[in-house]
């Protein structure tokens, strides 16, 4: 069971950054995730929220009433045994969390970083001004931060941030040593639907969760599913992709969440493609990640399908956890098909 | 210490040689194809296209070592899987003396140098001498229409080409099938008979025009007249090669097996 959380929502949707907001360019500011104590005055903000999310749905779950299931108590060690429906607690009783979204929030802390404490080029003032107006009169920040700063894939200096954002989730789950229902919490990196609930808003929501982000994305504009770059970085391939998600500390994040990677259907059109697709895979096992997905996509055909889904009605796409019939899908998930990174091998 | 412009870097790129393959595509051309699919290529400066904030800079600025640094980055990954860097453009010749540094600070890792030929002998040399293996572009024979269709002599071509032959580099020879200019059994023939005989010739490759060529002119503010006919089929026909015993392959021709069809 799993409820998505963002690592880039910071206080009820809302920044909580007064501390940000008064810092001047002439201040001394250590922005290192690395020393404790000496992690300058973002970071801490987001740890703590962090915590405190990790805190409420753990609250939740102690909550939580499942309705009785006997069918599937009986398939289940120790129900029959003890006499007891599922819903009464099992031999595991594990609750996980997952970390969505974290390849901007990452890209959003090293945003900052770069250009607010490094080469100053702008004031924390600004910044928030152009997140509140959604960048609007704002293009050229917006650039800037869009081409210019580092990003998840492309960045080491990014990478560190998701690492140490996955680590920082770690640590708040790890702190909680029983959910309420004797078991533990477990973080995980998957995304299920959130990918577009915290950017366009669940149905019925006039706005989203989640606004304009310091990474140069706009409001309502896509997250990427699961563990994957910023559908707005430009990233040289998936190399550099493994790479940057190889950093994250599995053994501490193990509720699940893969890797999430789109190819061009040409990627398996001749042996040699193939090959180097295996190749591909072996490379995700020897850089230590956890799970991958491949998925194999022709922008043009799902465009076509878009426009005429009478042509197309057996195309099957991977959504997140699961496979659909691309034309029976609500459009803002065909769009987020349509727009998922190519990597062309 | 020199520096070079890039315009691209690409992991995993599937038809530029063995292996896994990191590909940098090095900015400038002295080849003015009509066909050309890389147009962001042809100039040697960087270049600004897109609007508002998606306005970016094509082409970036890289000193040898810090080329050489990022490329490394990935080096164990990719020497342990029988991987390398290939150096493509535009003309990586061009830079002949940049990419020569480059490769002097990699960790060791195979080289492959994807070049038209056209530079100087100089130049060749320098940058051939380093690599493990060349893939070397032959389009048209016939000089009178090589200028014609690519804007340029083809005389530094062909002899780098023999000079290639002699340097025990193995090579591929490459042919862009261009329908109706350089698919034509005369040409073909004609090329066939120039490769044959050079030692280290390790196959031809046949490469497919590519129909979505013109795609990239319009935000490079270039217009595209390519001068022959894009829809008209190419001529696959591998025989004038096969005659005379050179391994011909076509990339993308073999059906890979269909996975859960």
């Amino acid at each position: 069971m799993s409820e998505g959380i963002s690592g880039g929502r910071f206080t009820d949707g809302k920044p909580n950054l007064r501390r940000f907001h008064q810092a001047r360019w002439d201040e001394p500011v250590i922005f290192e995730l690395s020393s404790p104590g000496q992690r300058g005055i973002l970071v801490p903000e987001v740890e703590a929220d962090i915590r405190r999310q990790v805190g409420d749905l753990t609250e939740r779950y102690s909550r939580l009433l499942l309705p009785p299931a006997p069918y599937h108590s009986v398939l289940m060690d120790g129900c029959l045994e003890r006499g007891r429906d599922l819903s009464g607690g099992l031999r595991y009783n594990n609750f996980g969390i997952h970390g969505a979204c974290a390849a901007n929030a990452a890209d959003a802390l090293a945003a900052v970083k770069r250009t607010v404490f490094e080469e100053r080029s702008v004031e924390p003032r600004e910044l928030i001004a152009a997140l509140d107006a959604n960048f609007d009169g704002h293009e050229p920040l917006r650039g800037r931060l869009l081409q210019q700063a580092p990003k998840v894939g492309n960045d080491p200096e990014a990478d560190a941030f998701l690492s140490g954002l996955f680590d920082m989730f770690a640590e708040a789950c790890e702190a909680t040593q029983d959910n309420g229902r004797g078991g533990r919490v477990r973080p995980g990196c998957g995304s299920a639907m959130y990918y577009l609930w915290l950017a366009q808003g669940q149905p019925g929501d006039s706005t989203p969760p989640i606004g304009a982000t310091a990474d140069g994305r706009v409001r309502g504009d896509f997250f990427s599913a699961n563990l994957a770059p910023s559908p707005q970085a430009q990233v040289r391939g998936p190399l550099s992709v493994l790479q940057a998600f190889s950093r994250i500390d599995y053994s501490r994040v193990y509720n699940g969440g893969p890797i999430t990677m789109e190819l061009a259907d040409a990627s398996f059109s001749d042996p040699e493609a193939l090959a180097k697709c295996a190749t591909l895979v072996r490379i995700f096992a020897q850089l230590g990640c956890q799970q991958l997905q491949l998925n194999a996509l022709n922008a043009q055909k799902l465009r076509d399908a878009k426009r005429h889904p009478e042509r197309h009605r057996n195309l099957i796409v991977r959504v997140w956890g699961w496979s659909g019939y691309f034309c029976e899908l609500e459009p803002a998930y065909q769009d987020h098909v349509i727009a998922r990174c190519e990597h062309r091998l | 210490m020199s520096h070079g412009i890039v315009f691209d870097i690409r992991e995993f790129a599937l038809h530029d040689g063995p292996g896994i393959r990191t590909t940098v595509f090095l900015k400038g051309c002295p080849l003015r194809c009509s066909w050309c699919h890389n147009p962001e290529g042809q100039s040697g400066q960087p270049q600004e296209i897109g609007a508002g904030s998606h306005r970016r800079i094509v082409g970036r600025r890289y000193e040898a070592a810090d080329l050489a640094a990022l490329l490394n980055r990935q080096a164990p990954i990719l020497a342990a899987n029988n991987g390398g860097i290939t150096f493509s453009g535009g003309e990586p010749l061009l830079q002949a003396q940049f990419i020569a540094e480059v490769i002097e600070g990699l960790n060791g890792l195979p080289v492959l140098l994807d070049t038209s030929g056209y530079s100087s002998e100089a130049q060749f040399r320098l940058v051939a001498a380093k690599c493990q293996m060349v893939f070397f572009d032959v389009k048209l024979i016939d000089a009178e229409a090589h200028r014609r269709f690519t804007g340029a002599d083809n005389a530094p071509i062909l002899a780098n080409l023999r000079r290639l032959g002699e340097m025990e580099v193995p090579f591929v020879v490459r042919v862009p099938l261009v329908p109706g200019v350089t698919d034509t059994r005369t040409n073909l023939s004609a090329i066939a008979d120039a490769v044959h005989r050079l030692p280290g010739l390790v196959r031809v490759d046949l490469l497919r025009y590519n129909r979505a060529a013109g795609g990239k002119y319009a935000s490079f503010g270039m217009p595209f007249r390519p001068g022959f006919d894009e829809s008209a089929e190419v001529n696959l026909d591998p025989e004038p090669f096969t005659a005379l015993g050179i391994e011909v392959r076509i990339p993308g021709d073999e059906p890979g097996r269909r996975i859960n069809a």
